[in-house]
């Protein structure tokens, strides 16, 4: 009989890739933080520097839910309620499952993963959240990968910055994958800001940090080729045992 | 936003080609979704929404990052011919500004091809030339204007007021809104447009009018937002209103409408009226600053002040470097004599009116160092230092007892802290025992001598907001420009212009591994996941949401999703059958999954784990004899009965995880290690159902195997064939039957049994043929 054979269990690919990214900020020195996916307002929002009524609440739809609370919209929640309790300097990552209410496509599930980082300390320069994330690309996706840096907006840092990989599939040429552009969006970060620190009770005249997000499912997508992020969650083992 | 290159030619030289633009603004400002032709398709995010949603705000960006020049026209103030017999009421501070004129003798009429052009290029329909003006206005300066036809509004008053509930507005497009008691309106005796949002039916420019009022106007943010998603209307105009634009532009949008309707609206005896301008509380240059060090520090740079100076010149700031402690003193001094005020607003009544802090606030922004607004914050901002330290410039707090605003924590800098002895007053000391101040006691700004000064009764410390030497940036942000606030901000402008690529990488030197502040949960979780992938499971995800709960979703994608899960036994068992009907695609016998992930029930979240096992093709072990086996390989007390195949467990309560601590899961593990194909490439799945069959085949021992079955299965299958699989192997009388299941699937298309049967007639065929071979 064969059937030991098909008995072979199979790791998910978002815990596969999510392991190999916590593998690697672990290796940096980073600790895990993990936290609730039903949130509040303030550690959601309000402390992230995106006040109510403010357009910048419309770039993460919301699952707003009957009892006033809301779905997390990102891990960023997690960093807050570490801040609010621990004093710097410390390195942390945020694993963890995350939700938007926008519709439903090949590229966007109303559940999916993200890794988000934040390290916080005196005298933490944009020098360093580029050395971390370029390693950490360099890591996950190769070490002959080129990224380029670029402004970007999110409340929370101040500057923010996009940063991009040179695509893999085209190697910068522009094709499908990279919408012609010849470069993938990777990665949202920046210097955390102000705001924030002070938000929280830490002095934002005397520490300073950077912070990021990853997308745990766009990285297992672009590593492994998968077309359609809505097979990641619909129980398929199909596409499981392909790991 | 749709850009349109050849807009922005007009105000520029040397701008390159579009695609070169679309690369300067990516790396610089703002990201460039595509370019097609001669248009640039820009993701203008809310922190430029206030500058950067029009022609020239994108244009001053081209500019500052490249050597092409800014080539704009002067505004021209319209020569007045009459004065207009209107007049403007605001009611409600939430209208900020309201620039009015009338404009007689025009002719409204399908507007001259290139302005039809212009607008059509980057998405707009045309109308007519009047309100095409308007628009083209707005996507060139940013500020949204509207007219009225003047003839068609009654009275000689525009009023800009809250609606009554009760009223309603017929808007241009022929929709009726109810209004409530919170809408802002543009009224006449009635209701003529929803302020800042749209516009009315009743006094519509239409192709009879001959008099128009022009509206440049300007409204407070969070009203535009609430009504535009209460009433559902959202347009170009309340885009830029609740992303907030400055009242300053008002003036400038006016004056060149005015210009543009003379030019493409006139009759040759179009007359020009005057300008109606309410402003009740204009606002005053914002300052803020940044010193060379703190660029330094955050981006991790070697920039000098002339690094920074050339930065600033090419982004077009006023600035000053200047020694922040000396100019401090200079400029406190200024104001003397100014009025005193309760609470004044640092951004609309200083420097006109003062109290103590915003005295402070106000003097040490315009010397480059923004500050908290209230005093208490600005005792917790400040450096303490002793009284015997004191130096000019130095704040010094007092408590002025008796006193209703002492106040005992912080409000906005780092808030909530106490502060016991209470503080309720601030002032600058000035050297030689003299300090000033602004006292509602006194009316207003004052020298006098610290000792015996009544507002420093009791004095609750002493701070120090910059050092002697200190130089630093003092800013005046361009009135555009309303995300400029900090010296962050200006960082964030240096560093863009600098290019982001030019920062150097640089590790922490303190940041080293710590493996014992591994997360408990998370390595008792990967525990967990390493021991049934052991064990023969596989995880799968389901969705966190349900069609029943306890906690409901406000806007649910789906009537199906409207609560969230409160247990994965939905989840689990729609794998299992998904599993099922695939297992031959999946080549097993049998299914068995496991979720672990949150549930909310009774409105508690929680992580459990939920394990499935579905038997088909062999029924032993049963499948409880499978879930109990993984209970206890994990540790865990619980166990299913006979003829259940699904279990539901709160892993935490059942293997001891206390936090910070590791779990007899985790202790055991000892660096745990999923097995994961790290290199795997994904196939993409079919969408059509797939088609199985079986073949057995005896073989006479020596005259071969079930590679030979495989080979002729292959050359008839082709691509048809998804997988194949030897299920079943005895031998009895000196041969062996081999059994093997082929699956089919095609990427293209539904298989019919009739393609696949011919197929294996095929297969049949050859294999009844080879010697020693014989069809079971």
């Amino acid at each position: 009989m064969t059937e030991k054979e098909g008995e072979k269990g199979h790791i998910h690919p978002v815990t596969g890739v999510m392991n190999e990214l916590v593998e690697i900020f672990e290796d940096f020195g980073f600790d895990v933080v993990l936290g609730s996916e039903v949130e509040d307002e303030w550690h959601n929002f309000d402390a992230l520097n995106v006040p109510k009524d403010h357009p910048a609440r419309d770039m993460q739809d919301t699952f707003w839910l009957e009892n006033g609370k809301l779905l997390r919209t990102h891990t960023s929640s997690v960093q807050i309620r570490h801040m609010e309790k621990q004093k710097p300097p410390f390195a942390i990552i945020a694993p963890g499952k995350v939700f938007r209410n926008e519709a439903t496509d090949r590229t966007h599930e109303a559940q999916f993963h993200q890794l988000e980082g934040l390290a916080v300390a005196e005298n933490i320069t944009l020098g360093n959240l580029k050395h971390y994330l370029n390693s950490f690309l360099k890591n996950v996706i190769g070490d002959d990968i080129e990224t380029r840096l670029r402004p970007g907006y999110f409340p929370f840092v101040e500057p923010g910055v996009e940063i991009d990989i040179k695509c893999t599939k085209c190697g910068g040429k522009g094709c499908p994958t990279c919408k012609q552009s010849g470069w993938i969006e990777i990665l949202g970060a920046g210097m955390v800001h102000p705001n924030v620190l002070n938000a929280v009770g830490i002095d934002p005249n005397k520490y300073s940090g950077f912070a990021f997000g990853a997308g745990i499912d766009r990285i297992a997508m672009l590593k492994h080729g998968i077309d359609d992020v809505r097979a990641l969650y619909d129980g398929d083992l199909r596409v499981v045992n392909q790991f | 936003m749709k850009v349109s290159f050849n807009w922005l030619k007009e105000y520029l030289s040397d701008a390159g080609t579009p695609q070169e633009v679309a690369d300067i603004l990516n790396m610089h400002a703002f990201e460039v979704e595509g370019v097609e032709g001669d248009i640039i398709d820009v993701d203008v995010l809310p922190n430029r929404a206030h500058d950067c949603l029009c022609h020239m705000g994108i244009a001053k960006e081209v500019v500052v990052n490249t050597g092409a020049k800014f080539s704009v026209p002067e505004m021209k103030e319209a020569k007045v011919d009459f004065d207009t017999d209107f007049k403007v009421n605001i009611e409600d501070p939430k209208c900020r500004r309201y620039v009015l004129r009338e404009i007689k003798n025009i002719e409204v009429k399908e507007s001259p091809k290139e302005l039809r052009e212009k607008l059509e290029s980057i998405g707009q329909k045309s109308i007519n030339n009047v309100v095409d003006v308007t628009n083209f206005v707005m996507f060139e300066l940013n500020q949204p204007m509207h007219t009225f036809d003047t003839s068609k509004v009654d009275g000689d008053t525009i009023n800009i007021r809250l609606s009554n509930k009760g009223e309603n507005l017929i808007t241009l497009d022929n929709n009726e809104i109810e209004l409530d008691g919170e809408t802002l309106l543009i009224a006449d005796n009635g209701p003529l447009a929803i302020a800042g949002i749209k516009g009315g039916k009743k006094a519509e420019v239409d192709g009879n009018t001959t008099s128009i009022i022009l509206e440049s106007a300007n409204f407070a943010p969070v009203n535009i937002r609430k009504t535009s998603n209460k009433i559902g209307i959202a347009t170009d105009s309340s885009k830029r209103f609740e992303n907030e634009i400055t009242p300053e532009l008002a003036l400038k949008a006016t004056e060149r409408a005015t210009e543009l309707i003379l030019k493409y609206c006139s009759t040759g005896s179009t007359e020009v009226s005057n300008l109606v301008d309410e402003y009740p509380r204009p606002a005053s240059p914002y300052y803020t600053g940044v010193s060379v060090d703190e660029v330094n520090k955050l981006l991790g740079t070697d920039l000098s002040g002339k690094d920074v100076s050339e930065i600033f010149d090419k982004l077009g700031f006023e600035y000053e470097y200047l020694n922040t402690k000396e100019f401090v003193l200079e400029e406190i001094r200024k104001h003397l004599g100014k009025p005193h005020n309760t609470f004044p607003s640092l951004t609309y009544d200083a420097p006109r009116e003062f109290d103590c802090s915003t005295l402070t606030a106000y003097v040490f922004a315009h010397g480059g160092l923004s500050i908290p607004r209230m005093s208490v914050d600005q005792l917790f901002f400040g450096r303490e230092i002793e009284g015997s330290e004191l130096e000019p410039g130095d704040l010094i707090f007092s408590n002025r007892l008796n006193d209703k605003n002492i106040k005992y924590e912080t409000v906005e800098f780092l808030p909530g802290q106490k502060f016991p002895e209470g503080v309720d007053h601030v002032g600058m000391y000035m050297g030689d025992g003299k300090v000033i101040y602004s006292s509602k006691f006194n009316d207003g700004v004052l020298e006098e001598d610290l000792s015996g000064s009544k507002a420093f009764p009791k004095i609750v410390g002493y701070r120090r907001l910059v050092d002697k030497d200190e130089m630093r940036f003092a800013v005046k942000i361009p009135d555009e420009r309303l995300d400029l606030r900090n010296q962050n901000d200006l960082i964030e402008e240096i560093g863009r212009v600098y290019g982001y690529d030019n920062i150097k990488d640089e590790p922490i030197l303190e940041l080293e591994p710590d493996k014992e502040n591994t997360n408990a949960e998370y390595s008792a979780i990967l525990a967990i996941k390493s021991k049934l992938q052991g064990l023969g499971f596989s995880e799968v995800f389901t969705s966190s949401f349900a069609s029943k709960g306890d906690l409901k979703v406000t806007k649910p994608l789906a009537e199906n999703k409207s609560y969230l899960r409160t247990s994965l036994e939905e989840g689990v068992r729609s794998a299992l059958s998904q599993g099922i009907y695939n297992l031959d695609l999946l080549q097993q016998d049998r299914v068995k999954v496991y979720e672990i992930g949150k549930v909310f029930d009774n409105g508690e979240e929680k992580l459990v784990m939920g394990l499935g096992v579905a038997n088909k093709a062999i029924k032993k072990p049963k499948t409880h004899e499978l879930i109990n086996e993984a209970l206890e390989s994990l540790g865990m007390s619980d166990r299913v009965k006979e003829g259940d195949n699904f279990v539901e467990i709160d892993p935490e309560s059942r293997i001891d995880l206390p936090a910070g601590e590791a779990g007899n899961l985790e202790s055991d593990s000892g660096g745990v290690e999923i097995v994961f194909n790290r290199d795997a490439k994904y196939e993409t799945l079919s969408q059509y159902p797939h088609i199985s069959r079986d073949v057995a085949v005896w073989i006479e021992d020596g005259k071969g195997g079930e590679n030979d079955i495989y080979e002729i299965i292959e050359r008839h299958a082709g691509d048809l064939m998804k997988n194949k699989r030897l299920f079943d192997v005895f031998s009895k009388d000196g041969k062996t039957s081999f059994a093997v299941r082929v699956v089919f699937l095609s990427n293209e298309k539904t298989l019919t049994d009739s393609e696949v049967d011919e197929v294996m007639d095929k297969i049949y065929k050859d294999l009844s043929e080879k010697k020693g071979f014989e069809i079971r």
